[in-house]
């Protein structure tokens, strides 16, 4: 990533203005052509630095009020094909392997789904947990949202801008 | 559209659209607008009616952490009594380093997750959180991820079921 990439990056990281000509306005605040706008954020994203491009949906409020984190207890042998399976599921969006602490919490593969209805979480996961063969899990639902920001960001002062 | 806060067929059609396929055009309404069969303009109204109502939060680039930064994170769980969540998920909620905050129905009912410049700065700040909640290091739960295997936030919209229509948040 060079400098003209991270200003872009930048100027549409919290979203793109919703006019008539999106692109042309973030490349004009920045002093480039519209096309070189266009191409670089495809480079990015061809070059994985951009994952996808496009609308980040409020889950809950377009009727996804039942969304739970399942933590799993699989063997360790089995770990690397049980988190391929999960990640599979489109239903599934994250999936980890988590460190685990003896004694106190040994459910090492986390996984988020999100359902229309705490019925649907249930069914899916029971789904999930036969046919991968991995009996012990929690399921924790979502309750209140005390905190929900974009994480990965680049900020005016990141301490280092670019890992490559 | 049918609706103050409902969505119409159109409407989650184009919020799929939007989601998975935002063209990386010049004139991307146009682009979006032929998609769907219907002129620009409407196109981006309704975009802009959709994330004025909260339906979407930006449209914008989804950028991979290991690419963009060298920061460490964790999850973190927390075992909190019911009557002190609130004060608790705001104590933690003040730390700009916590990105997600959430309330889960289980033992520990509280999780989020923090990033730091390094592990140190990482430690300090779970240890400076234990301290100002009083709650003890046995009523938390750091757990690293030792492996990714997916992070793709996206959702099936276009057959979402119409009994949710009203934003059930």
């Amino acid at each position: 990533m060079d400098a003209i990439d991270r200003a872009i990056v930048m100027q549409v990281q919290d979203g793109i203005p919703l006019v008539d000509h999106p692109f042309m306005d973030a490349a004009e605040k920045i002093g480039i052509p519209e096309q070189d706008l266009i191409a670089r954020i495809k480079r990015l994203r061809n070059e994985g630095v951009i994952r996808r491009f496009g609308a980040r949906i409020n889950n809950r409020r377009c009727g996804f009020t039942a969304n739970a984190m399942v933590a799993w207890k699989v063997p360790e042998e089995r770990v690397d094909e049980v988190g391929r399976f999960f990640a599979g599921n489109p239903v599934v969006t994250h999936c980890y392997e988590r460190k685990i602490i003896p004694g106190r919490w040994e459910h090492n593969v986390f996984t988020m789904v999100h359902c229309q209805s705490e019925t649907e979480v249930s069914h899916l996961v029971k789904q999930l947990a036969e046919t991968a063969g991995v009996p012990d899990f929690q399921v924790l639902v979502s309750g209140e949202e005390f905190k929900r920001t974009v994480s990965v960001r680049i900020t005016g002062d990141t301490e280092k801008a670019e890992a490559k | 559209m049918t609706g103050q806060d409902s969505l119409d067929r159109m409407d989650r059609r184009i919020l799929q659209l939007v989601q998975d396929e935002f063209p990386l055009l010049p004139r991307v309404w146009d682009a979006v607008g032929t998609r769907l069969g219907i002129p620009a303009q409407e196109a981006l109204l309704r975009v802009k009616r959709l994330q004025e109502k909260g339906f979407i939060r930006s449209i914008a680039p989804v950028l991979e952490s290991t690419r963009i930064t060298t920061r460490v994170s964790t999850l973190v769980g927390v075992r909190v009594p019911a009557r002190s969540l609130r004060d608790v998920a705001a104590i933690i909620s003040a730390y700009p380093g916590v990105s997600h905050n959430y309330e889960r129905r289980h033992e520990f009912n509280l999780w989020f997750t923090l990033s730091a410049p390094d592990t140190a700065a990482l430690n300090a700040i779970l240890r400076e959180i234990q301290g100002k909640t009083a709650l003890g290091a046995d009523a938390f739960l750091d757990l690293p991820i030792r492996r990714k295997f997916k992070i793709d936030v996206r959702y099936s919209l276009d057959n979402l079921r119409g009994g949710n229509r009203h934003g059930c948040d």
